[in-house]
């Protein structure tokens, strides 16, 4: 069990399956009150990750692939409701939106430290060169 | 506007003794950036299978028309400006477009990986 699911009332796959359920059966309530509980729970994870500096591989590697996973389910949710709800409900709009930033900074804060034992991987010369003669050639002729 | 926030362009490299590449990039500028100044911001899209550091993964539910997906990971550090006569026309990656929800998700990415200074 990764930390993260350790803070959820829910396994990942279960609060998932939960917001799912309430979704399909349009039940918008029931899926706001659970959304604002999932939301209190996932704000609380700040204080988890300020020990992500002592965690060892394999409890780093669990909490990638969880934060990446719940962030890509949620992600899935929030397309689905963009398209069909999300301008018709500033109440959901704004929870979908704040839990969405949350789950991103998870995911992205797990990727970081994930990824800095990893082997680093550079960018080519030819890439970066070209990169940086279309950046200079646009603010060339903008700032003269 | 030719292209909006979250198109897949390709753009040309020149690759010393082997000439031009194109490589894929997503637009991650909105249209004010356009409107004010005719260009556009992306971030690079490079072949690649590894995990790294900068390396966003690209999935398909993630595009309107993944038929012309871009193979790789977009790279958070790999970020250029460029105006429509950079941008190649009738590239393989013409209409595809990265949805709105995962480009906000991409720039959270380039934000916290390549532009912020917290570790946490």
């Amino acid at each position: 069990m990764s930390a993260l699911s350790a803070n959820l009332q829910y396994s990942v796959e279960a609060t998932f399956e939960q917001m799912v359920h309430f979704h399909n059966e349009h039940r918008v309530n029931d899926f706001k009150k659970f959304l604002v509980h999932f939301f209190n729970e996932i704000m609380q994870m700040d204080v988890l990750f300020l020990n992500i500096k002592n965690f060892d591989r394999d409890d780093l590697n669990s909490l990638y692939v969880d934060s990446q996973q719940l962030s890509s389910a949620f992600d899935k949710l929030h397309q689905s409701y963009y398209d069909k709800h999300y301008l018709e409900d500033g109440e959901l709009k704004s929870l979908l939106k704040s839990t969405e930033k949350q789950l991103h900074k998870l995911a992205n804060i797990s990727h970081k430290y994930y990824t800095k034992r990893l082997p680093i991987e550079k960018a080519p010369d030819y890439l970066k060169s070209g990169l940086v003669q279309y950046s200079q050639e646009v603010l060339n002729k903008k700032l003269s | 506007m030719l292209y909006n926030r979250g198109d897949v362009i390709e753009i040309s490299f020149n690759i010393p003794g082997e000439g031009m590449k194109n490589h894929p990039a997503i637009i991650i500028s909105n249209e004010e950036v356009y409107n004010i100044d005719g260009i556009y911001l992306c971030v690079m899209v490079t072949h690649s299978g590894m995990s790294s550091y900068f390396a966003f993964d690209l999935e398909a539910e993630m595009f309107a028309n993944p038929n012309n997906m871009p193979e790789g990971k977009a790279k958070a550090h790999l970020i250029a400006y460029v105006e429509d006569k950079h941008i190649i026309k009738n590239a393989n990656t013409k209409r595809c477009k990265m949805k709105k929800i995962y480009v906000d998700r991409l720039v959270d990415f380039i934000a916290s990986t390549a532009l912020s200074e917290d570790e946490i």
